[in-house]
């Protein structure tokens, strides 16, 4: 919950993976969800330039968001099924 | 129909303005409550029947809708409702897992495995190939609470604070559950991409 991060320790970009210390996958979605404030927005936008494995599993929430959003087909109500509604609804006064 | 007498003081429409709220406010929405009642149901018909019984219910009830506010969020509360109390309960389809029992044993599961952070041999790009219905497959998988939040903030987009409001629960519990359903649907996908031969098998 700090506001303040701590200094995370690792250089490489392999042998880091998931034991960042920075790596809280509720916080990755605060930001992705527009949930975060303007400083935790930066926080983890200066760390995934830095930090290969963490830039991984963001990457791959924006990737499933985006799936999520532009893959499954969105159904729509029939036209006939609408003015159905709209009937019913006049005969409710 | 606690749902619409937990709302503020009702204002007294006239007629004119209920059909002008109704046409103006509601009906714009009906795609995606339409989307929304066929991501639930996983039926056309019922989900033809859900929205249009939301829709009823939500001109009858149109008094406790406040002028200004968020009618989306509005108008899915009712359907969300109208689902888990009516629909379910009429349809003969064997319930659905329990939630609890599913968070709970999730919970251990998490505790046990690390679930939460063990998933990293899926990537970004894996993800991308994959097609419409496998996400779709491995969305409608999910037991239906956590199908929920899954549809309420990626595809719809409600902020966690409209969940709370759509869902009745602390925000608190949306994040939560939202990280527990985003961490299944992951698994999900990662049992696809293994399947399709992006992961190797660990030797």
């Amino acid at each position: 919950m700090a506001e303040k991060l701590p200094q995370h320790d690792h250089q490489g970009k392999s042998d880091c993976q998931d034991k960042c210390k920075e790596f809280d996958l509720q916080k990755f979605y605060l930001v992705l969800d527009g949930e975060a404030n303007s400083a935790q927005t930066q926080q983890l936008k200066a760390h995934i330039a830095d930090c290969y494995p963490c830039y991984q599993h963001y990457d791959l929430a924006v990737a499933i968001r985006k799936i999520l959003q532009y893959k499954i087909t969105k159904k729509c109500m029939s036209i006939k099924d609408i003015e159905e509604i709209r009937a019913r609804i006049s005969q409710m006064v | 129909m606690n749902y619409a007498m937990a709302e503020q003081a009702n204002t007294t429409y006239t007629e004119r303005e209920k059909y002008y709220i109704f046409n103006e406010e509601f009906m714009p929405h009906i795609d995606p409550m339409y989307n929304f009642a066929y991501r639930l149901t996983l039926d056309e018909d019922d989900a033809k029947d859900l929205v249009q019984d939301t829709y009823l219910k939500a001109f009858r009830f149109i008094n406790s809708f406040q002028k200004g506010t968020n009618a989306k969020a509005w108008l899915f509360r009712i359907l969300k409702n109208s689902f888990i109390n009516d629909f379910r309960k009429k349809s003969k389809q064997p319930a659905k897992v329990d939630y609890s029992e599913v968070e709970s044993f999730y919970n251990s599961d998490e505790a046990e495995t690390g679930v939460t952070t063990t998933t990293t041999d899926l990537r970004a790009e894996m993800v991308q190939d994959l097609i419409g219905d496998e996400v779709a497959t491995a969305l409608n998988s999910l037991a239906v609470d956590f199908r929920i939040v899954i549809i309420l903030c990626d595809i719809e987009g409600f902020t966690y604070e409209e969940m709370a409001r759509i869902l009745d629960i602390p925000i608190g519990t949306v994040r939560s559950r939202l990280h527990r359903a985003r961490n299944l649907l992951k698994e999900k996908l990662r049992l696809y991409a293994k399947k399709m031969g992006y992961i190797k098998e660990k030797e």
